[in-house]
């Protein structure tokens, strides 16, 4: 086994640990002694790249987790990044990957740390010709991202009722002559805040901010349209509207459920 | 049903370079060109196409994590025009863009690596790389129905009547 370390350009507070060859039973202690000195460090990150291993024996693994637990009890983590196809499955045949989270590369194990330790929100724009036919793919994609990003089945399908009825209200009820709409997505671990941005005919929008700040439905006994924005209200934790002459903006925070 | 002359349709996506947010974004071009009256072969090889270019935007272009990748879409009849930017990789990573996109040769048998942008080729009419001011790539990809795409109409129309 070869092992080197440093501190990444990236974010000084995750070490960068390469490691080379077999891991066997008998390199244990020299890598204790390192993970001890990283932590000894105050530095509680670290990406082990290993890229170039060739195997990883059980007892090695068992240091690995001895480590990820120090760090854990610190506030830190350990990821995996760039296994090679085999050895990902044979990890994963021993249940390594409960416990550790394997990277294709940094890029993805520091856009993880961003995620998951600095609560930086990640911002998706999309800008879309008014047309009634593109909502369900843009509900589903917005979705779809809050899938990936861990929001759990039952939050991503209330945001996919929100931006339905946002985006679907943007186009029926803005000016027909908009060349297009805005739909902006913050999502960080703890919650999700949409924006939707149109140009709408004053009398319309006005009467968007009477339903939303009257705390009253549009829809009178027989209606069969006007309740998609009591049901957005209902599930999700705010909705502001401003109004001005450039356009409509209406913004919905939800809150993460297990959050 | 859409019954507006119909112009071009524009979509753009600007999102953070994540791998994480490729599957639903090359589902999202993939059905909007569905929406856009294009087969599902056209669709899947559309996705085939978006998941290669936003991929190698991804880990060689916007690098830094903080960095963003651009998706544009416009869809006029019959024809795709996409296009992928992103903040500029080295210069190596450019040579190698250029050489892929301009003298493409498939790798040999043991590489891992270097056969997505054949692919993208393959599946498309037109493909070609613009260098922004400041050191932006942009791989613009021009793909036309396929000659046996003359049923896409007819499955357009099913298609809206499930919505």
């Amino acid at each position: 086994m070869r092992i080197s370390q440093q501190v990444s350009s990236h974010d000084e507070r995750i070490v960068l640990l390469h490691f080379e060859g077999d891991l066997n039973a008998s390199d244990c202690e020299a890598t204790s002694k390192i993970f001890q000195e990283i932590i000894d460090s105050k530095k509680y990150f670290i990406v082990a790249l290993m890229e170039n291993v060739t195997f990883v024996s059980s007892p090695f693994l068992g240091e690995l987790m001895g480590c990820k637990l120090r760090l854990v009890e610190k506030g830190g983590n350990m990821v995996i990044v760039g296994l090679n196809y085999d050895l990902r499955e044979r990890l994963i045949q021993m249940g390594a990957d409960k416990i550790f989270q394997f990277y294709p590369d940094t890029h993805t194990a520091y856009n993880h740390y961003h995620w998951e330790y600095t609560q930086t929100a990640q911002v998706v724009t999309i800008t879309l010709p008014p047309k009634l036919q593109s909502v369900p793919a843009v509900r589903r994609f917005i979705a779809g991202i809050a899938k990936q990003k861990g929001y759990t089945a039952r939050d991503s399908f209330r945001i996919e009722t929100i931006v339905d009825e946002i985006a679907n209200n943007a186009i029926e009820h803005g000016d027909s002559t908009q060349p297009e709409i805005s739909v902006e997505l913050r999502i960080d671990r703890k919650k999700f805040e949409l924006l939707v941005r149109n140009k709408t005919l004053m009398d319309k929008a006005n009467q968007l901010k009477y339903v939303l700040e009257a705390n009253k439905e549009t829809a009178q006994t027989g209606d069969t349209r006007g309740r998609g924005l009591a049901l957005v209200k209902l599930i999700s934790n705010s909705i502001n509207v401003s109004i001005d002459k450039s356009g409509t903006e209406v913004k919905i925070t939800k809150m993460r459920e297990d959050s | 049903m859409d019954s507006q002359p119909k112009m071009p349709s524009g979509y753009s996506v600007k999102l953070p370079s994540d791998l994480e947010y490729i599957p639903p974004l090359r589902q999202f071009v993939a059905e909007i060109a569905r929406v856009e009256g294009f087969s599902k072969k056209f669709c899947f090889r559309t996705e085939i196409i978006v998941d290669e270019l936003v991929t190698n935007g991804i880990l060689h272009g916007s690098q830094d994590v903080h960095s963003e990748i651009t998706l544009e879409a416009r869809f006029e009849e019959g024809t795709m025009n996409l296009s992928v930017q992103d903040q500029g990789g080295t210069r190596q990573n450019l040579e190698n863009l250029k050489r892929a996109v301009y003298s493409p040769k498939p790798p040999s048998n043991d590489k891992k690596k270097g056969r997505g942008l054949v692919i993208v080729q393959m599946l498309s009419s037109e493909i070609k790389i613009d260098l922004g001011e400041n050191g932006q790539t942009q791989v613009h990809v021009v793909k036309t129905k396929d000659p046996d795409d003359s049923q896409a109409q007819k499955e357009k129309l099913l298609y809206e009547s499930d919505l």
